[in-house]
């Protein structure tokens, strides 16, 4: 019989078996690399934050420099509320584009929308604060809620458009053909079948957009601004969690710096339980 | 000329509840099928057979306007269903009237077994009360023959059935708008020996109340559960006759060849 592996010598197996052991090594270290940071901002954001946190931190507004305590509670509610105003414009607009372009357009406007909606994606979100202070807060005279969350707004279209249409190609033809088919109108089967089906990951691509808006700083700059005190309507300046944390940091009191943390540490929470969500979203329905 | 006899009440009535007439569907430009003209009797069984591409599901498609999804279809010819021109029904009123049972069965996946059976009321609208709804779905679920494999389980995801239930009921989901055409594309292609078995039982039993169009590939079925077969080839019909005619004295030289199996 013949030796078919025969040129195999045995130093070329033990040359083999080490690459495959260092590639695997490499691999692991890349993994680590990737998990580490977060790992670590986790860790040193609670381990600075947490000691300034109270139930003050919530509840209190901001004290001025040299008196202790106090609290963000105006920018936790600030945040929460340019996120609520974010979503209101970026959630329908996002979703219908997304229907739009993957249901009704044809090929070549498809195309066109979603390249647009890739550089849209890619636009620094500071250029996008500038624009909301271009169209809203020049014309209106004043920083504001409402332009801050405009900026949000449109920081969140581009991913839930994409995340929408994703979805809807992922939904099978034949479904759409058995609702027509039972009589059930284009723009029902649309909404009640098509939609409905695609919700769980449409839903996914929601959150993260709410994820990644709560973090924005550069956008809200010189849009919402940020106060000091609670916000007296949604036409003035409001202040936000990234906002604080950044005029808080760039002081030069030791206070406001464990503050800035405490900020931060509230920001990150918000962020994981808002990935958790995401999480228990996405689970399967029906076991 | 159109056969007619005199119902009860004095009215004409034909005994074709599906005709067409010279009936072209092309899409972009290349003819899909040319030249149709069938009649369908009320209440029987017509199998299309045929080989691939010869435009069987085409023709299927354009009774009940499914060829629209499909962008560059133009449709000459007339289709006359129940009595009344195709284009005289709006596209959702004609789709509850002939409905349809695809190749893959495509339950809901977000819908309960119930909620299924219902949608396609429930979703057009139609409110009524919950016992209404548990007669329906009783009796388009005994209709398809699948009542008692799933009378305790209508809260469960119909994707948890097994492909021939999932079919069957597609098919009681079909029955439950009641339709009096129902047309089915390749209902068994995607299913085993067994199942297959059960749905053209269920065919047979639900054959008295609908007129039944049903494609199929397989020439053994046509030749089990149908009354009569069409036989399509490059887009034209070939024959159309008695199922038992066409399988044991065909009058064209190609239906003979394609069901000895010559070509196809």
């Amino acid at each position: 019989m013949e030796d078919y592996y025969a040129h195999i010598k045995h130093s070329h197996l033990r040359k083999r078996k080490f690459t495959s052991s260092l590639m695997i090594f490499l691999c692991i270290i890349a993994a680590l690399a990737a998990v580490l940071p977060l790992v670590y901002i986790f860790f040193y954001t609670t381990a600075a934050g947490a000691s300034a946190l109270n139930i003050d931190f919530f509840t209190e507004l901001p004290k001025p420099v040299g008196e202790t305590g106090g609290g963000m509670a105006n920018a936790i509610a600030g945040t929460l509320t340019l996120v609520g105003l974010g979503s209101i414009i970026g959630i329908p607009v996002g979703i219908m584009a997304g229907i739009y372009i993957n249901e009704y357009s044809g090929n070549i406007t498809a195309n066109a929308i979603k390249f647009v909606t890739d550089v849209l994606a890619g636009v620094p979100s500071i250029i996008i604060g500038i624009f909301a202070y271009g169209v809203l807060v020049i014309p209106m005279q004043r920083f504001s809620a409402l332009a801050g969350g405009f900026a949000l707004g449109i920081l969140m279209i581009p991913t839930i458009t994409r995340i929408t249409e994703e979805m809807l190609k992922l939904v099978p033809q034949t479904l759409r053909e058995a609702s027509l088919a039972l009589g059930i109108p284009r723009w029902k089967t649309t909404v009640l079948i098509v939609l409905k089906t695609a919700s769980g990951g449409i839903i996914t691509g929601i959150l993260l957009a709410i994820a990644r808006a709560a973090g924005e700083t550069a956008p809200l700059l010189f849009t919402s601004f940020g106060n000091n005190y609670w916000a007296e309507s949604l036409d003035g300046p409001m202040a936000s969690i990234p906002v604080q944390i950044f005029n808080y940091a760039i002081s030069p009191y030791e206070e406001w710096h464990r503050k800035a943390w405490a900020g931060a540490f509230v920001l990150i929470t918000l962020i994981f339980i808002i990935s958790l969500a995401v999480r228990f979203v996405t689970r399967k329905k029906y076991g | 000329m159109h056969e007619n006899t005199t119902n009860i009440t004095g009215q004409k009535e034909s005994k074709f509840s599906l005709e067409t007439e010279n009936l072209n569907v092309s899409f972009s430009g290349r003819n899909a099928i040319s030249d149709i003209s069938i009649k369908i009797r009320y209440n029987s069984i017509t199998a299309i057979i045929g080989p691939s591409g010869c435009g069987k599901s085409t023709f299927l498609r354009s009774l009940n306007f499914m060829h629209d999804l499909t962008l560059g279809s133009e449709v000459t010819g007339s289709i006359n269903v129940l009595g009344k021109d195709i284009t005289d029904y709006d596209s959702t009123e004609i789709r509850r009237k002939v409905g349809m049972v695809f190749q893959k069965p495509n339950p809901f996946p977000t819908m309960s077994v119930f909620e299924n059976v219902i949608a396609g009321l429930s979703l057009n609208g139609f409110r009524m009360m919950r016992n209404k709804y548990n007669d329906i779905v009783e009796e388009a679920l005994s209709k398809a023959g699948l009542w008692d494999e799933v009378k305790d389980r209508l809260k469960v995801s119909a994707m948890s059935l097994s492909g021939g239930q999932q079919q069957r009921l597609c098919i009681a989901r079909t029955l439950a708008v009641s339709p009096e055409i129902v047309l089915m594309d390749e209902p068994t292609s995607a299913l085993d020996p067994k199942s297959t078995a059960r749905i053209e039982e269920t065919i047979h039993e639900i054959k008295s109340k609908y007129t039944i169009i049903i494609v199929t590939h397989n020439m053994q079925q046509a030749a089990r559960a149908s009354d009569y077969t069409a036989f399509f080839y490059l887009g034209k019909l070939i024959e159309h006759s008695k199922t038992r005619n066409v399988f044991t004295s065909p009058k064209e030289k190609l239906t003979e060849e394609y069901i000895t199996g010559k070509f196809g």
